[in-house]
């Protein structure tokens, strides 16, 4: 998710910088040319810089929105991510890795054939030492055991750590699975 | 950089007469691609996103990417337990290295479980 984000906000900041830069070299030459701005009210512009002060309310809550989206997305990139890879050491020190979104995908199938509920989102977190995975199911809530006990064992099958947290969500239907 | 691509015998004995030699990337990759696929329960596939293949004059292999000191090969698995799949992959491929003289280290990903191979 992180990553479409990244990729559309670079598109956007990358669009606007290039019509920006576009419109100061058209309005460069034209003023070089002394025909004056085109588009852009460069006189009224500079006027109002000169004359408001950096204590106006308008600068404060500019600056305040500027500052604000800053956080926003140093936060959204200092949040810790989940391993693309599932890390697998053997005792002798050897290591190969399983693709997360591929154990996410086969726990999300396994779950939906082995407990008839539909759709079964899985949201796996492969640690070094502990694997935490989250289930959210559209299925009553007394078939969460159910889904826990299957999902604890393609954990089992997946050779997950022995440190594990299941975490499972059941919300939206009523009754449990026939 | 790319290299021509390996002559038929070569790639079916897997070394070719480069051997006693340290073979070049595209025979190694096609010489560790066809060891691979020789195991039970494992295809090669180069993944989506950043292919892992070898590229050379001509072609790909995909599924083996050989660097200049690691061999990654990566698979789809279809049959259990993964540990010993991998083991199996990991000896295939050591078997081809050590074949050719060639000390590099061999990583193993598995970009996907085959659902309909991995039935319970």
């Amino acid at each position: 998710m992180i990553r479409l984000f990244n990729r559309l906000l670079a598109f956007v900041v990358g669009a606007a910088l290039f019509g920006a830069g576009a419109l100061v070299v058209i309005e460069g030459l034209w003023t070089w040319t002394n025909s004056g701005f085109v588009w852009i009210p460069g006189d009224q512009w500079l006027r109002n810089f000169e004359t408001t002060a950096w204590s106006a309310p308008i600068v404060i809550a500019i600056s305040a929105g500027v500052g604000g989206v800053g956080l926003l997305l140093a936060l959204g990139e200092l949040r810790p991510q989940r391993p693309r890879m599932a890390e697998y050491r053997t005792d002798d020190g050897i290591t190969w890795l399983l693709l997360r979104r591929s154990a996410e995908g086969h726990l999300s199938r396994r779950l939906s054939r082995q407990v008839p509920v539909s759709p079964v989102r899985a949201g796996l977190w492969p640690g070094p030492t502990q694997w935490r995975l989250s289930i959210r199911a559209k299925a009553a809530t007394s078939s969460r055991d159910q889904l826990e006990q299957a999902a604890r064992a393609e954990l089992d099958r997946l050779h997950a750590p022995p440190r594990r947290r299941v975490r499972v969500r059941a919300t939206g239907a009523t009754a449990p699975p026939a | 950089m790319t290299e021509t691509e390996p002559a038929p015998s070569a790639v079916r004995s897997g070394i070719g007469e480069d051997a006693g030699t340290r073979p070049g990337r595209a025979r190694l990759a096609l010489a560790v691609a066809s060891a691979v696929e020789g195991v039970p329960g494992v295809a090669l596939t180069a993944g989506a996103g950043v292919a892992v293949a070898t590229q050379y004059r001509g072609g790909r292999v995909d599924g083996v990417l050989v660097d200049a000191d690691r061999v990654t090969v990566q698979i789809v698995a279809g049959a259990w337990p993964l540990p010993r799949l991998v083991d199996a992959v990991r000896r295939a491929v050591a078997v081809v290295l050590a074949a050719a003289g060639d000390g590099r280290v061999v990583d193993v990903h598995v970009a996907d479980l085959d659902p309909d191979a991995l039935r319970p």
